[in-house]
């Protein structure tokens, strides 16, 4: 496939471009923004997009600067035509045309596949898959900014991979290659793989082999089912069986013992009721000798009973007569006891009358002398009193003398006299002064006496100064209205001075004070009186002093009678006594009084106690007296009874030789009724009064028990007639038949896949051993491109998987490799357009022996010094058949590679759509745009 | 002389599920009911008082009503009595066949002479008494025969013989598991207690359950199956016939085995050793199955190899075969590995490389795995390269 020219009209910068390309080497040049990358979009939509796509890759062609849809034409070679195509992108209503000399015309669709089949690629990419359009011809469209990347990493379908296979296994030769057999037998297999597994080696869903699988799930499950239902068969027939047995069991064995026993039962307790009366009867017998035997040893018990009260009796009317003699000697003991007591208590009360007779002697002196001392001072008060009241009537008459002056009349007055000196200070100070130095002539002032030398003058109002006869002059003081106002001021203030003299009666301020203080100082005094005067209790003194005598008289009275009555030594003594000693001698009367009493407390609580013990005493005589009389009648009435008795039931030997030989009757009885008592009792324990009705509950059980069995046992017959009905048994080996047939099948699949998969597996191992044979020949197509770029040796390195494709490119320079993606920029852009310029000679065979190549700005990572080997690399692909479209900001560098090839022909410049040279295309193309 | 007919294990209503063909499987049934008439003929020409079946009449406990219909009919047709016990496949069980009111009704108005012996107790005939000990569950671990110690013997009539009736194994003969097979599994076992002291009080002891004929000793005996429903794992084992005893009480039986049997089951093993052993197989085929192959069952136990065509003609052969014969069961494989020629027709092929290596490596891999016993791989890569061999004929 070859390009031959291009038409761009309405295409973004284009308006109408026209290109011829060179046969082999097309450069197009021009700075940057001229369009050069759309001319190869514009070539590469126009070659792979459908002319109906709608969206951003139409949009992207369209022209902003010039009206009208984008449309694109190409002319071409391919399949040893000459074809020319005809692309308007118009959204949906978009049409194409393709057409060659020899009548072939087709429109639209018809015309895009056959586009696509010239170019052999599937068919045009759809608007909606835009992304899928630069994978179109990667290999062969550099786009700018994409050099140094690795044309085959990516998808296969990125670099022509099922078309390089074919011409790479056509390069190596037809014995070191896979077959067409061996790519139907692998195909086929492969088919028949997919068909059973999915990508990721898991059972397809609705293949054989998982229909196999589910039939033997299947199977198995109704195997389960049907074990289970036979499983069910038997153990319904076993609950029959066991039902049978138990209804057997109740019937045959059960329920007749338990009528036995009832049987037994009703004949136990005949047996013992006749027992029962042969009981009674034998007790009814022994009822009377019990008696008897009973009344003699009561007999027995009741003599010896008072025999023994007896002799208890009399040891205890032993004891209580000694008794009554120890208290009869303690009793005397304690009368004496009180007799002292008394006698002692009569002298203690003497003495304590004696004393309380001084204490009050002691007592009334005492108030006698407290009576004289409040008279004294009763007096002392009254003159104290009219002392003072003559002092105060003195100092009232002073202060009468001197003149009514309050302390505030007194500042007042000081206030004025301050007044006025200050008003006259300041008419001092406003007046001129004026004084004679010296004095030819007489000075006056207002025609007044003439001033002396020496004498100052103060002037305060206007004055005409009058200086010999000739001349007057008029003095004005200072302060213009000023000093009117304090002159005002200073009469006022004098006036009022002299007003409060006259009110006050003074001369000055100073005087005023002193009468003022004088007042004070008599007011003063006259306070501390009445103080003095208050100390004094003078209200009612009079009274009081009268009051005084009555107390006296009864006082003297009191004391007159005890004098009279005191007839103790002690007692004058005290009327003698002054008052501190009186106050003594009743201090020690008191406490000798205390004293007199406690003894007396504790004597009567002596006689209280000596009195009480006396009464207890007298008490248990009482008692001890009148149990030794009881005693006394109970001995005689005991002493009554047991001759009673003897005389009754004889002598006591007697009584118990009878008593014995009752007692062995009795005992003969007794065993006799035992031997009864032991066969009623064990009718009676076996004849149960619940024994009855427990033997009637179990029937009554057993009689539900069955009702319930047998109807266990219908449900159970229509179980296993239900479970039955179907013979599971033959089911169940039907079903086991057909698992194992099931099972047996997909096995047999199984066996088969694996044999498929393992086949595969092997073919797949076969052909990346066999891989050489397909990176070779490529690595050997890369070699002379990477030669000619260094004199340094380069060797390609590139790996090759039947399902990955080609991988791993690496560079061995010297004895080191390096992985593509390691290179530097310039070396990347150098190897990728090694191997592209390598692809593009392997598949150019398949494309009529041409393919176009397009570099747009391709080499701007890459040294300039590198230049001269690019270029001789480019060369070489153009030697090769590689149509070669090189697009630069720098066309320079690259005119010289017209002069490569011996069939190179002048190149033909056409500058901004200017006309081709000649009809048919040269072998080089210069294009210039700008 | 008493004389009877001892049969047993007649497994009426047999499903044999593993015959894949409807019919064939009807057919199988049908033989079973068929013999019933067979050992009919028997008891009429020996005057027969009456047959016993030892267990197992039916294959199943709860038999369909047709198969019970069909027997009852068939019974009926016999004219002389049936005694009959409950087995392990038809045991007796409350909800089994037996008291099932359709076989009862079946039983009166078909089949009148049969007599159902489903209690464990003396049953005192004309000419003999007969000692029954059914299977009344499907395993019991209590010996059907123990009621047998506790009969006072002396209250036995002195001159009629005595004849136990039994289903199980007994010491020294474990009937079931000698006879069961992959489709035949043993079933429950009941074990019989048949010692010297009670064998001196019997006469006879009819027992079922080994489909072979089997003496276990003079008096003892398994009758085997009328018509027989297994492949025959050892040569001595007889199956399709009735048993025609003469009796006296006190002396030895008479046994003699009575043919009933219609159809052949043949065990038959074969190993290949190539391709020219197929012709061989083919003629013994021939033999062995003669004009009527519908009339035969084979085992067909299988080793050895052939290559990929001759297991194709193989392949070809069991699939006439199955087509002609009642049943083809096979056992075994016949491994299908390349021969020589087909080797090579593979491996040498230097215009198709894929090829030629891959059968190049499965065939290395094969003899490996053919060294190492992995059986197991050595059959997927047989299988490999006959998938291999075929694809490349059908590319070719």
């Amino acid at each position: 496939m070859r390009l031959l020219s291009c038409r761009l009209r309405q295409v973004r910068l284009h308006r109408d471009l026209e290109l011829q390309f060179g046969r082999r080497f097309t450069l197009i040049g021009g700075p940057n923004e001229v369009g050069k990358s759309t001319v190869v979009e514009a070539l590469h939509k126009g070659l792979f997009l459908r002319s109906t796509a709608t969206g951003r890759g139409v949009e992207e062609l369209r022209s902003r600067l010039h009206a009208g849809l984008p449309e694109v034409e190409i002319s071409f070679e391919a399949a040893g035509q000459t074809w020319h195509l005809r692309k308007r992108f118009a959204g949906s209503s978009g049409t194409c045309q393709l057409s060659n000399g020899t009548g072939v015309a087709l429109h639209g669709a018809a015309a895009e596949e056959h586009l696509a089949q010239l170019l052999g690629v599937d068919g045009p990419v759809e608007g909606r898959r835009i992304a899928q359009l630069p994978e179109r011809w990667a290999h062969l469209w550099v786009r700018q900014g994409e050099a140094s990347s690795n044309p085959i990493a990516g998808q296969q379908n990125r670099y022509d991979f099922a078309r390089l296979v074919d011409q790479l296994q056509q390069r190596g030769g037809s014995g070191a290659i896979e077959s067409a057999l061996d790519r139907a037998v692998l195909e086929q297999l492969q088919e028949r793989v997919a068909q059973l597994f999915t990508a990721t080696g898991r059972v397809k869903a609705g293949s054989p082999l998982a229909e196999a699988q589910q039939r033997e799930q299947t199977c198995l499950e109704q195997l389960g089912q049907a074990q289970q239902r036979l499983s069910e068969l038997n153990s319904a027939m076993e609950q029959l069986r066991q039902i049978g047995e138990r209804l057997q069991r109740i019937e045959s064995n059960e329920r007749p013992a338990l009528l036995l026993q009832q049987t037994a039962l009703a004949q136990g307790e005949q047996r013992r009721l006749q027992l029962q009366n042969q009981r009674q009867l034998a007790l009814a017998e022994c009822q009377p000798l019990l008696q008897r035997a009973e009344g003699l040893r009561l007999a027995q018990r009741q003599r010896q009973d008072w025999q023994q009260q007896q002799t208890l009796q009399l040891t205890e009317q032993q004891r209580q007569s000694q008794q009554l003699e120890q208290l009869l000697a303690e009793q005397a003991a304690l009368q004496a006891s009180l007799e002292e007591q008394r006698q002692q208590r009569q002298r203690l009360d003497t003495q304590r009358q004696q004393q309380q007779q001084r204490q009050e002697l002691a007592q009334l002196r005492l108030d006698q002398h407290q009576l004289q001392a409040e008279e004294r001072q009763l007096h002392e008060h009254q003159q104290q009193l009219q002392a003072l009241q003559g002092e105060a009537e003195g100092l009232k008459r002073q202060l009468a003398a001197l003149p009514a002056m309050a302390t505030e009349q007194v500042r007042q007055l000081r206030q004025a006299e301050q007044a006025l000196a200050q008003a006259e200070a300041r008419c001092q100070a406003m007046a001129a002064s004026l004084e004679v130095l010296h004095a030819d002539q007489p000075i006056r002032l207002d025609g007044g006496t003439p001033l002396q030398p020496g004498e100052r003058y103060q002037l305060t109002a206007e004055v005409n100064l009058q200086v010999g006869p000739g001349v007057v002059v008029r003095l004005s003081p200072g302060g213009g209205q000023a000093l009117p106002q304090a002159q005002a001021e200073q009469l006022r203030s004098r006036e009022r001075l002299s007003s409060l003299k006259a009110e006050l009666g003074v001369a000055t301020s100073d005087a005023a004070e002193t009468i003022e203080r004088q007042r004070r100082d008599l007011d003063a005094e006259l306070t501390t009186l009445r103080k003095a005067a208050a100390a004094i209790p003078w209200a009612g003194l009079q009274e009081r002093i009268a009051a005084l005598l009555p107390r006296r008289q009864r006082l003297d009275e009191a004391l007159a009678s005890a004098a009279n009555l005191a007839v103790d030594p002690e007692a004058s003594d005290l009327l003698r006594l002054d008052r501190a000693g009186l106050e003594l001698a009743l201090q020690n009367l008191r406490s000798s009084s205390t004293s007199l009493n406690r003894q007396l407390e504790q004597l009567a609580t002596s006689q209280q106690q000596s009195a009480a013990r006396e009464r207890a005493l007298q008490q248990q005589l009482t008692a001890s007296r009148g149990q030794l009389d009881q005693l006394a009648g109970s001995l005689q009435g005991l002493a009554a009874r047991l001759a009673e008795a003897e005389q009754q039931s004889g002598p006591a030997e007697v009584l118990a030789s009878q008593l014995q030989e009752l007692e062995a009757d009795l005992r003969h009885r007794q065993a006799l009724q035992d031997r009864l008592e032991a066969e009623h009792t064990s009718l009676a324990g076996a004849a149960n009064p619940n024994g009855a009705e427990a033997i009637a509950t179990a029937l009554q059980q057993l009689e539900a028990e069955k009702d319930s069995l047998l109807t266990s046992r219908g449900q159970a017959e229509q179980r296993c007639a239900s479970l039955g009905a179907n013979d599971p048994a033959a089911e169940l080996e039907q079903r086991q038949a057909a698992w194992e047939a099931a099972a047996e099948e997909r096995a047999s699949l199984e066996r088969q896949a694996q044999a498929l998969t393992l086949l595969q597996s092997r073919f797949h191992e076969a052909q990346s051993r066999l891989a050489n044979h397909y990176s070779e020949p490529l690595r050997e197509a890369i070699g002379p491109y990477l030669a000619t770029l260094a004199t340094t040796p380069l060797q390609p390195l590139l790996a090759f998987d039947p399902q990955q494709g080609f991988q791993d490119l690496q560079l061995r320079q010297g004895s080191e490799a390096y992985s593509f993606d390691r290179l530097s920029g310039g070396m990347r852009e150098q190897l990728a357009a090694a191997l592209r310029l390598a692809l593009a000679e392997v598949l150019h065979p398949a494309y009529d022996h041409c393919l176009p190549l397009v570099f747009d700005d391709a080499f701007t990572n890459s040294d300039r010094d590198r230049l001269i080997g690019l270029k001789r690399m480019l060369r070489r692909g153009m030697e090769q058949g590689i149509q070669i479209l090189l697009l630069s900001c720098h066309p320079q560098d690259y005119r010289d590679l017209d002069t490569a090839g011996s069939q190179q022909k002048a190149p033909g410049e056409r500058i901004n759509g200017g006309e081709p040279q000649g009809d048919l295309p040269n072998e080089v193309a210069w294009v210039q745009l700008g | 002389m008493l004389s009877f007919l001892h049969s047993a294990d007649w497994q009426i209503g047999k499903p044999y599920a593993r015959v894949k063909d409807p019919d064939k499987r009807a057919r199988l049934r049908q033989v079973r009911l068929e013999a019933i008439a067979g050992i009919g003929r028997h008891g009429q020409d020996r005057q027969a008082a009456f047959l016993v079946v030892a267990g197992d009449l039916f294959d199943s406990p709860t038999p369909s009503g047709s198969d019970v219909s069909a027997v009852c009919q068939a019974i009926g047709n016999l004219g002389f009595p049936v005694l009959v016990i409950p087995g392990n496949h038809d045991h007796g069980a409350p909800g089994s066949v037996w008291h099932s009111s359709f076989f009862r009704s079946e039983q009166q108005r078909r089949a009148p002479n049969l007599q159902v012996l489903l209690n464990r107790q003396v049953l005192e005939l004309e000419h003999a008494v007969v000692l029954p000990c059914p299977l009344l569950r499907r395993s019991d671990s209590d010996d059907p025969c123990a009621w047998l110690r506790q009969i006072t013997w002396s209250d036995l009539p002195k001159s009629k013989p005595r004849l136990v009736l039994a289903h199980g194994s007994v010491h020294g003969f474990g009937g079931a598991d000698l006879d069961a097979d992959e489709e035949n599994p043993a079933a429950a076992s009941n074990r019989l207690q048949l010692d010297d002291a009670l064998l001196q009080e019997l006469d006879y002891v009819a027992l079922g359950d080994w489909h072979g004929m089997k003496a276990v000793n003079p008096k003892t005996w398994y009758s085997g199956t009328p018509e027989p429903d297994r492949f025959p794992r050892t040569p001595d084992y007889r199956g399709s016939q009735v048993l025609g005893v003469q009796l006296v009480r006190g002396g030895q039986p008479n046994v003699e085995p009575l043919a009933t049997g219609q159809l052949a089951w043949h065990p038959l093993r074969f190993h290949f050793n190539g391709d020219a052993d197929l012709p061989r197989l083919e003629q013994q085929l021939d033999e062995l199955l003669g004009q009527e192959p519908g009339q035969h069952l084979l085992l067909l136990e299988e080793s050895g190899s052939l290559s990929l065509e001759g297991h194709r003609h193989y392949e070809a052969l069991i699939e006439r075969l199955e087509a002609q014969l009642l049943r083809l069961k096979r056992r075994g494989r016949c491994q299908q590995e390349p021969g020589a020629d087909e080797l090579a027709e593979l491996t040498g092929r230097p215009g198709d490389p894929l090829i030629a290596r891959v059968a190049a490596d499965l065939h290395s891999a094969l003899e490996e795995a053919n060294s190492t016993g992995s059986a197991d791989t050595a059959e997927v890569l047989r299988l490999a390269l006959s998938e291999l061999h075929r694809c490349v004929r059908l590319g070719n």
